[in-house]
């Protein structure tokens, strides 16, 4: 059964009974996965995803359904459930009307012929090629990896007008090296992009080689330290993700759940700090004209020269602040294609970008007299609400004079993102895609870093 | 469905699959949601797909797929073998194990389907009610939610298994709010129960306690940075056992000698106070299922024993790999994601201190109080955990509060180095992915435990 089939059953089965406001979101997908073992192709996968989730109101009672869809029966049961949910749900009187229709006013390339159209023996090609890339002779084995592709089509239609369409690709990489040796070292690879020709096995292999040998070296930080720190974009995005990306969330800013809430126009950031989210940028995983509730999108700027500017909504929450939504209601994904139509409507940044500075990331360390270069955490996560952080390093670099002069481990990195934000020495331009996030090296001033003596 | 289920097993063994089997899956859930004392979401979910596993020479290949026609089946159970081909590991042939036939329905009280939606809506609503204890509490949230999950699975052993798995969660948690400075407070239950989880639940005791501690939390102060004693609570304390130990322990880890316990067995890794469980059969804990998605009844691993270090957490493959039997380990998040080797409930025993015992004795350290998260890291063995909040002990006392923190060593050092374990163990639920995704239903514990640890928080 065709998705728009789907689509339109539940749309009508919605209307008919008796829904005031209905909104059908559907998505098909078609994911391959590759998964390495031990330096060798351990499972491959192919998976075929449909489904719908409805949305309607009565009276201002709202609910949700959502199913996986292979039939017209599938569609009319959620379109039924969701009015029956709604009939229980008790009326929601900051609830005004699904979004109206709009015109995209632009649509980013981020369909890949290559990627829609790739067999399963083109991707082990490609994994083939990271592997052997990765593999040294008695150096460097590849533990795990995975690749994963995806072509998705997604429609949305509702009774205020939005009718609109979108499709996408993705390849995302997960692949880690490590030593062979008694005391083993191992790097993580991470790489996003809508288009498969950005993947490049050898700079992969690469990266992953030197960071394994690296972390093989890696001794235990002793003491404690403040000074110049400079966090990576793999571990930036994460941490950028959970402080700013919630502090200008326009439902939290409401609940007063933000430490930004009533600071637009106030200084938040120094003044080399400027962060745009820009839903035109093909390099980003989820780009698009359109949200998930068929809002259009646009570039807006949160930060200019450290100064807040603004914050993002859905159209729920944009009625609940008494603003314009901003068409940042977001069920997609940027790792996956799969149970999409399941998760909850959310404010998300599309693709937050951290505008970057002049000088290269190597230029960057070459001026620290004094510092470290963190390479991996354990998981960089940042407390949302205050800020805070205590971040176990499992690789990092101490800089002296320019030079990366000693790799180290068990330690934690201790501070406030809020606070780091104010405190930025420079921003270098080795512009990273990582989930939604568009960002490069940043070097911080006053963090504390403290080891296990 | 079981017609077409048999009939792709048998197609894919024609096809060359040394080992496959074929599974089923509904998933059902729903979702209530009330935020300020407004409901923000009541939900239903549905989700039903198969999956067709074929094993080939050491490799194995997957086809999953929402459409269930019997066409759209069967082409999928035959990229499944031409998958397997594809892949160039080598591994060691599955044996032969006895078929198993059961059907099981999940032993709940009260299904929560056969609960009407305005009664789970009361109780959210209660909750979220209860939250707000005074004006320093800017945001309540209340949220229930409840899964159903149906399995079909048949493999080439002749296996045939049907059950059901019911989880309920009830959480709690507020922010306080006072001079520009937020604070959150947590407070859940869960459990593989039905409804009378909730309906056993004192709802106004819960939430107003809840309310009451993020306000608490607006006075707590700094936490100090440094090498020093930390009395774990058994949310940290389970991180420990989960994050690290247990994840080291997943046999493919071993299997490919990327976990720091490879070799381990029989070896003193620990204190002699500390024995660590693996078990999937523990009543009611959020992490309890009746079998694997392999279909291997779960069981109980004792992993480490009076501080030696005992066996692994396998799945089919690794237990053939290592030549032992399967413990019932084999698990995915659902009938799209591929299965490997997962905890169930993971714990350290019990020992004979009481808490109080343990405070006395600290001239000068740090006693944690609820887990935010962990982070696990099977090849260096290292440890780290976020409490929410923690207190100072000075002399022998209980004294500040302080906010936040984070907690991390080498889990090995930090296990020999354990002075005193606590005679009460308790299990919190929660969810565990592997890397950042395969997200199972697991739960993790263990009682109070001393041990020295880095301290720092921002």
């Amino acid at each position: 059964m065709e998705l728009e089939s789907l689509v339109r059953t539940a749309y009508r089965t919605a209307i008919s009974d008796k829904a005031d406001q209905v909104e059908v979101f559907g998505i098909v997908s078609r994911t391959m996965s590759v998964y390495v073992e031990d330096s060798a192709i351990k499972n491959m996968e192919q998976k075929v995803d449909q489904g719908i989730a409805v949305r309607v109101a009565k009276e201002r009672r709202l609910a949700q359904s959502s199913t996986s869809c292979d039939s017209v029966k599938d569609a009319e049961a959620c379109a039924r459930a969701a009015c029956r949910l709604a009939e229980l749900s008790p009326a929601d009187k900051n609830f005004r009307r699904f979004p109206d229709g709009g015109e995209a006013t632009f649509a980013p390339r981020v369909w890949d012929e290559k990627i829609a159209s790739l067999t399963s023996e083109d991707l082990a090609d490609l994994v083939k090629s990271v592997v052997d890339c990765s593999v040294e002779k008695n150096g460097t084995k590849v533990p795990k990896g995975m690749i994963r592709t995806a072509r998705a089509e997604t429609r949305i239609v509702n009774s205020n007008g939005v009718d609109v369409s979108h499709a996408n690709t993705m390849a995302y990489l997960h692949f880690t090296a490590m030593t062979i040796g008694e005391r083993p070292g191992e790097g993580v690879e991470v790489f996003y992009t809508p288009h498969l020709s950005d993947v490049d096995p050898f700079a992969i292999g690469k990266s992953l080689k030197a960071q394994a040998k690296a972390s093989a070296q890696a001794v235990p930080f002793r003491g404690r330290r403040a000074g110049e720190t400079l966090l990576t974009p793999g571990n930036l995005s994460e941490m950028i993700l959970s402080s700013v990306g919630f502090a200008i969330d326009g439902e939290n800013v409401h609940r007063r759940r933000s430490a930004w809430a009533g600071k637009v126009g106030q200084q938040v950031a120094s003044p080399s700090i400027t962060i745009v989210d820009d839903p035109g940028d093909e390099r980003g995983m989820l780009s698009s004209g359109f949200d998930d509730e068929g809002v259009p999108t646009a570039k807006r700027t949160i930060v200019e020269k450290g100064v807040l500017k603004g914050y993002i909504y859905d159209s729920y929450c944009a009625s609940l602040a008494g603003v314009e939504g901003s068409g940042n209601g977001l069920r997609r994904s940027a790792e996956d294609a799969q149970g999409i139509y399941r998760r909850a409507l959310g404010i998300q940044p599309i693709n937050l970008i951290l505008v970057p500075g002049k000088k290269s990331r190597e230029s960057l360390i070459s001026s620290v007299e004094d510092g470290v270069l963190i390479e991996r955490f354990a998981y960089p996560e940042v407390n949302p609400f205050t800020g805070a952080f205590g971040l176990e390093v499992r690789c990092g670099h101490l800089i002296r004079n320019g030079e990366m002069v000693q790799t180290f481990n068990r330690a934690l990195l201790v501070g406030n993102m809020f606070e780091a934000l104010m405190n930025v020495n420079e921003v270098a331009n080795d512009m990273t895609v990582v989930r939604s996030s568009i960002l490069p090296t940043v070097s911080f001033d006053g963090i504390e870093l403290v080891g296990s003596s | 469905m079981e017609d077409i289920l048999l009939s792709a097993v048998d197609r894919m063994q024609k096809e060359g699959a040394e080992f496959c089997d074929a599974r089923y899956q509904t998933l059902g859930n729903a979702t209530i949601r009330v935020v300020d004392r407004s409901v923000r979401a009541l939900t239903q979910e549905k989700m039903g797909g198969v999956c067709f596993r074929a094993r080939i020479a050491g490799s194995w290949g997957y086809s999953t797929t929402v459409l269930l026609d019997r066409r759209s089946l069967i082409e999928a159970c035959l990229l499944a073998t031409k998958n397997a081909r594809l892949g160039g590991s080598k591994g060691a042939k599955l044996p032969e194990l006895p078929s198993v036939n059961r059907r099981l329905r999940a032993d709940v009280n009260i299904h929560p389907v056969d609960v009407p939606i305005e009664e789970k809506l009361r109780h959210v609503e209660d909750l979220d009610a209860a939250l707000k204890v005074e004006d320093r509490v800017v945001n309540t949230n209340a949220i229930y939610n409840e899964e159903v999950r149906t399995n079909l699975l048949m493999n080439s052993f002749g296996s045939s298994v049907k059950w059901e798995e019911v989880r309920v969660r009830l959480m709690a948690y507020a922010i306080a709010s006072e001079a520009g400075r937020q604070e959150a407070y947590y407070e859940f239950v869960d459990g593989t129960k039905g409804f009378e989880l909730v309906k056993g639940t004192d709802i106004g005791a819960m939430g107003g306690s809840c309310g009451q501690e993020a306000v608490k939390m607006l006075s707590a102060k700094k936490p100090p940075s440094g090498y020093m004693t930390c009395i774990s609570d058994p949310q940290i304390t389970g991180f420990l056992a989960h994050e690290v130990m247990g994840h080291a322990c997943e046999a493919d880890e071993i299997v490919k000698k990327r976990s720091f316990l490879t070799g381990a067995v029989g070896r003193q890794v620990a204190s002699e106070l500390i024995t660590m469980i693996d078990d999937g059969t523990v009543k009611d804990a959020y992490g309890s299922i009746p079998f694997d998605d392999e279909g291997t009844p779960s069981s109980r691993t004792v992993i480490i024993e009076n501080g030696v270090y005992k066996g692994y957490l396998q799945s089919l493959e690794t237990a053939a790999e290592m030549g032992v039997r399967p413990t019932g380990n084999g698990r995915a998040q659902d009938f799209g994601r591929r299965v490997w080797v997962r905890m169930t409930n993971t714990y350290f025993g019990p020992g004979d201190w009481t808490l109080e015992e343990m405070i006395e004795d600290v001239d000068s350290g740090i006693l944690s109080d609820k887990g935010i998260s962990g982070m696990e890291d099977p090849v260096g063995g290292g440890f780290e955990a976020k409490a929410l909040r923690g207190f100072i002990i000075e002399k022998g006392k209980i004294t500040d509060m302080v906010r936040s923190f984070t907690v991390t060593g080498s889990a090995l050092q930090i296990l020999k180095t354990t002075d005193a374990v606590g005679k009460s163990v308790s299990l919190d639920g929660g969810n565990c992915g592997k890397g950042i995704e395969d997200i199972v239903p697991v739960s993790s514990g263990g009682p109070h435990c001393r041990s020295k640890l880095v301290v720092g928080g921002g």
